[in-house]
C-alpha cells in the first residue's frame, strides 16, 4: 500500500479581471499532511474553507498552484501525461457527497462497477461478473445478485453511497478521498457508512481522507484530524489531542456548534476578525504531533 | 415543560394524507394526532420518506395533487383548516401560520431586491404604503441579525445563512402564532445552523410564537424543542417532552436514532445505527412497520413475534405526556 504526502500545497483561482488587473483568491494555501496506509485522516471545516479543493487537488482534478503531491515519494503534481495520470487516478479514488447524482440513472448497478474493471483492465472479461458480486458483498450490499440487477432509483441513499464505494474499490486503490460521504444520508444509516470506512481501512489497508463538517463523525472514524479555515490548516494532530484539547479558537467554535443536549444552545463566541489574516502565521507544534496555527 | 393544561394552538386529529396514483393510493401520513400549545416548540423527527414534509404541507393546506388529505382534521385556533374555503385559508396562511422550507434560500426571487420582496408580501395581506413596508422590512432584517441596508441587496449578494435569515424574517413579518419549519437549517453549515437556532430561540422568547420544527437530526431537537414526536413510515411512534425522550426513550427506533450520533467526549464505542433502509410507503411492512429493522424483533418469543409482524401497535400513554406505539411496551 502506498503513502500520499502533500507538501505546502496551494491553489489560486482567478476571481475576476485579466492580465495585470487580475485578482486571485488563495483557495488553499500552505497545506501539508500525509495519508498513511490503514489510516483515516479527517479534514474538517465549514463550506468555503477549501476542503473540497484539497480533495480535488489530490485527485488531480485541479493542478496545484504551489507545493508538491508525493505519491510513494514521486512528485505527481505536475504530471500531465495521460497514462501516468490514469495510473495515478486508479490509485487515488474519490467518493462524492451526492450518491443520487454520482450514478447513471439508466444503467444497472453492475454496469457502474464493471466499467472501471474494464477500463483499467483489472480482470479478464470472463471474471468481471464474479468480481462485481465480490465487491458488492464487500460493501455490504446483499444479496449481490439481486442488487447488481437493480437501477439506482431502486436503492436508498445509503445503498447508493455503498455502490459508489464499491466502484471506487473496483480499481484496487490505495487512497480513497471521501468528500462529505454521509452528509446527504439519513442519520440512521450514516453510522453504517462510517463503519464501512473503518472496516475497509482495517481489511484492505486503504488510506482515507475523510472530508466533513461534522466533527463528531470525524472523531468516530479518524486517526488524525486536520481543521481547515479559510484555505489554511489551523490545527492538526492525533484525533483526541485535537478534539479533546483544542488549541485554536476556530476548532473550539466548531466543537461548540455540535448539538449537545447536556450543554444547551450555547456557542463559543468567535471574533472572526481576530484570525482573519493568517498569511504571516505558521503552524507551531504544541505537543508531539499536534500543531496549531499561531501568528508569526 | 409543555403547557398541557392550556388549549392547543394547533391540533391534528387522526390526520391521514394519501398520494392518489392512477392504480393505487400511497399513504404518506397515517392517522397522526399531535397538538402544539401556544408558544411551544414541537420537534418532529424522522427519516426521509417518513411523511414529515407531507405533514408540514398538509398543515398549511398547500398539498399538491396527487396528494390529498383523506381523513382527519387540522384544528387551528378552533377552526378546521381541511374544511376551510380557499378564501378563508388565504387569510390564515402567513398571518397566522407561516412556513420556512429547507431550500428556503431558493424561494427568494433572484431578480428582485430583498426589500421589494417584503413589500410584495405585505401588499398581499395589507393595504400598506411601500415606504412603510420597506421600513418594516428593515426592522425585521435587524431582528434576525442582518444590517437593514440589505433591503437593497439582491439574493445572490447574500450568503446562504443570510438568505435563510431573510426567509425566517419573512415568516415572522405578520407575527403569526405558528411557524412551520421544515428542515430550516439542514442546508447550512454547522456554525451558521447554530447561530440561527440561537436567534430563533431568542426571538421565540420575545415574540411568543409556536414552532413545528421538522428535521431528521434528532440531536438538534433535544436541546431546541419542548416536546418531540418521532415519525416512522407515516406514523408517530413515540412522543414525549424532550428531556424525557432523551433520557428514557422507549421505542427501539427512537433508541436507534439516539445511538446514531458519535459522542464528542468520552470513549468511542462502536455504534450500530439502524440496520436496513426506511420502508417503501407504497408497500409498507405488515404489523409493526419497524419490525424488519427492529433489533428487538428476534422471533425467539413466537407469541410476541406473531404480534409484531401481524398487528399494528397503537400509540398509548405510558406516563403523563409520554406516548409509545410498540408491542414490547406494557401499558400503565
Amino acid at each position: 500500500m502506498s503513502t500520499l504526502e502533500v507538501q505546502r500545497l496551494g491553489k489560486r483561482f482567478a476571481v475576476r479581471g485579466t492580465g495585470l488587473r487580475r485578482e486571485t483568491l488563495d483557495a488553499v494555501a500552505d497545506v501539508s499532511f500525509t495519508l498513511r496506509p490503514g489510516n483515516v485522516t479527517a479534514l474538517v471545516g465549514e463550506s468555503g474553507s477549501g476542503k473540497s479543493t484539497v480533495a480535488r487537488l489530490l485527485a488531480r482534478l485541479y493542478a496545484p498552484s504551489d507545493g508538491k503531491i508525493l505519491f510513494d515519494g514521486r512528485d505527481v503534481s505536475d504530471q500531465r501525461r495521460r497514462k501516468t495520470l490514469l495510473a495515478y487516478r486508479s490509485q487515488v479514488q474519490m467518493i462524492f457527497q451526492d450518491p443520487f447524482a454520482s450514478l447513471n440513472p439508466v444503467k444497472r448497478i453492475d454496469h457502474h462497477i464493471a466499467r472501471p474493471l474494464e477500463i483499467h483492465g483489472i480482470c479478464s472479461h470472463r471474471d468481471v461478473d464474479g468480481r462485481v458480486r465480490e465487491l458488492l458483498q464487500r460493501v455490504g450490499l446483499v444479496p449481490p445478485d439481486e442488487i447488481a440487477q437493480k437501477y439506482p432509483h431502486q436503492l436508498s441513499g445509503g445503498q447508493r453511497q455503498r455502490v459508489a464505494i464499491a466502484r471506487a474499490l473496483a480499481v484496487e486503490p490505495s487512497v480513497i478521498l471521501a468528500d462529505e460521504p454521509i452528509s446527504m444520508l439519513d442519520v440512521s444509516i450514516r453510522i453504517g457508512i462510517l463503519n464501512l470506512i473503518l472496516q475497509l481501512k482495517r481489511e484492505l489497508g486503504i488510506a482515507f481522507l475523510y472530508i466533513t463538517h461534522d466533527i463528531a463523525s470525524a472523531r468516530y472514524v479518524a486517526d488524525e484530524v486536520l481543521v481547515m479555515y479559510r484555505g489554511r490548516i489551523v490545527e492538526q494532530g492525533p484525533t483526541d489531542d485535537v478534539l479533546l484539547d483544542p488549541q485554536h479558537a476556530y476548532t473550539r467554535l466548531l466543537l461548540s456548534a455540535v448539538p449537545n443536549p447536556e450543554s444547551g444552545l450555547r456557542l463559543e463566541p468567535l471574533v472572526r476578525a481576530a484570525f482573519a489574516d493568517e498569511s504571516s502565521s505558521q503552524l507551531v507544534e504544541c505537543s508531539p504531533g499536534h500543531y496549531v496555527r499561531r501568528p508569526a | 415543560m409543555s403547557a398541557v393544561a392550556t388549549k392547543p394552538l394547533l391540533e391534528l386529529e387522526n390526520l391521514t394524507v394519501d398520494y392518489v396514483l392512477p392504480d393505487r393510493r400511497v399513504r404518506a401520513v397515517d392517522g397522526v394526532s399531535l397538538a402544539i400549545a401556544p408558544g411551544e416548540i414541537l420537534g418532529l423527527a424522522g427519516e426521509s420518506g417518513c411523511g414529515k414534509s407531507t405533514l408540514a404541507s398538509a398543515v398549511l393546506q398547500i398539498l399538491k395533487p396527487p396528494a390529498e388529505v383523506s381523513g382527519g382534521r387540522i384544528i387551528f385556533e378552533g377552526q378546521d383548516l381541511v374544511a376551510m374555503s380557499r378564501e378563508r385559508l388565504r387569510k390564515v396562511r402567513w398571518r397566522h401560520v407561516s412556513l420556512v422550507f429547507q431550500s428556503a434560500m431558493n424561494v427568494l426571487n433572484p431578480v428582485m431586491r430583498v426589500g421589494d420582496q417584503f413589500v410584495d408580501m405585505y401588499k398581499a395581506h395589507d393595504r400598506v404604503h411601500k415606504r412603510d413596508a420597506l421600513a418594516r422590512a428593515g426592522d425585521l432584517l435587524e431582528l434576525v441579525g442582518i444590517d437593514r441596508g440589505r433591503v437593497r441587496s439582491y439574493p445572490h449578494e447574500l450568503s446562504g445563512g443570510m438568505r435563510q435569515r431573510v426567509v425566517i424574517a419573512m415568516a415572522l413579518a405578520l407575527e403569526p402564532e405558528l411557524i412551520v419549519m421544515d428542515e430550516p437549517t439542514t442546508a447550512l453549515d454547522v456554525v451558521v445552523q447554530r447561530e440561527i437556532l440561537q436567534e430563533l430561540d431568542e426571538l421565540k422568547k420575545r415574540l411568543g410564537f409556536a414552532v413545528l420544527f421538522i428535521t431528521h437530526d434528532l440531536s438538534l431537537l433535544v436541546e431546541f424543542s419542548d416536546r418531540i414526536a418521532i415519525m416512522y413510515a407515516g406514523e408517530v411512534i413515540e412522543s414525549a417532552p424532550s428531556d424525557v425522550l432523551f433520557h428514557h426513550a422507549l421505542h427501539p427506533y427512537t433508541n436507534g436514532l439516539m445511538s446514531s450520533f458519535p459522542p464528542l467526549t468520552g470513549p468511542i464505542v462502536p455504534l450500530t445505527g439502524i440496520a436496513g433502509s426506511p420502508p417503501d410507503l407504497a408497500n409498507p411492512p405488515t404489523g409493526c412497520r419497524f419490525h424488519p429493522r427492529c433489533p428487538k424483533c428476534t422471533g425467539l418469543d413466537s407469541n410476541l413475534h406473531r404480534l409484531q409482524v401481524g398487528e399494528r401497535p397503537v400509540l398509548r400513554e405510558v406516563e403523563p405526556g409520554h406516548q409509545v406505539a410498540c408491542h414490547l411496551i406494557e401499558g400503565p
